[in-house]
């Protein structure tokens, strides 16, 4: 295989599996997720939510696999010179699913502190819900204990 | 040493011993957490797939944390040197550590929030 057919087919295999590193990312974290965000009693907002869990997972991911530049940082290298090096390749290629697995652990923060937010939500509802249970029946109650007064005959 | 005498190149023994002191570390300090963290996360979010979710989270951030750095580190200069291979590893492993602080504390932060937010729920 030559060194330009290999530089092709080891970006391709890396992209794809960076972005396999942010499907199986998606995949551990579902169950408890899903489970979290359909507690939620606005309708949309758990689709919407379930939806953005593996978009912005898979899309971090093949964002960091793609922020890793051939070209070098300080030293400017020429595209001949990162064709004939296939060391240089494979460190490419390393950088490139050590940042994508970077991007995983910051999109994975940013996903706590939104499933931090999904829950104190919940708890306002459920206590919203309480207070509006326990209001209403002292208002039926009252009805109960002070009936009208009979008509006088 | 004479030399003159052959001497194998221990490189590979670098990216071994790196990978699999990364992947030991972090099952360490996983294992380490797991019990009370869970007890602790049961007790703060009163929902079991809550609870499930941040250390499911917590796994997800210490293995990918370990992996990034083992593939970034495995390549290094050739060694044939015993006691360069224990510096390269040692090199390695101390940024590893270093980034496993600031993941932990960003971590300890989140869950001292959720405790802040949950010691609000209990004391009213």
């Amino acid at each position: 295989m030559g060194n330009e057919q290999f530089l092709v087919l080891s970006y391709c295999l890396v992209g794809l599996l960076c972005a396999c590193f942010g499907l199986g990312a998606y995949y551990w974290l579902r169950g408890p997720a899903d489970a979290i965000f359909a507690r939620l009693r606005q309708s949309g907002l758990d689709r919407a939510l379930q939806k953005l869990l593996p978009a912005s997972l898979v899309a971090l991911a093949l964002s960091g696999f793609m922020s890793v530049d051939y070209y070098g940082g300080c030293v400017t290298t020429r595209y001949q010179e990162i064709v004939g090096d296939r060391e240089y390749m494979l460190r490419v290629n390393r950088e490139q699913m050590s940042s994508a697995l970077d991007w995983i652990v910051r999109a994975r923060f940013a996903w706590s502190g939104i499933v931090l937010l999904v829950i104190i939500a919940i708890r306002r509802e459920r206590k919203r819900a309480t207070d509006r249970d326990r209001t209403s029946p002292a208002i039926a109650g009252a009805d109960a204990v002070s009936p009208s007064p009979p008509i006088a005959k | 040493m004479d030399p003159g005498m052959f001497r194998p190149d221990l490189t590979p023994l670098v990216g071994g011993a790196n990978t699999l002191l990364s992947l030991g570390i972090v099952l360490f300090v996983f294992l380490l957490l797991r019990g009370d963290l869970r007890r602790l996360l049961c007790q703060v979010i009163e929902y079991p797939e809550g609870a499930s979710f941040y250390l499911r989270s917590l796994a997800l951030v210490l293995l990918a944390t370990g992996l990034s750095k083992a593939i970034l580190y495995f390549d290094a200069k050739s060694i044939a040197e015993p006691m360069e291979v224990v510096w390269a590893v040692t090199a390695r492993i101390s940024g590893l550590l270093d980034t496993l602080l600031i993941v932990l504390l960003v971590f300890v932060g989140m869950i001292t929030v959720l405790v802040a937010v949950g010691g609000t729920r209990h004391g009213k």
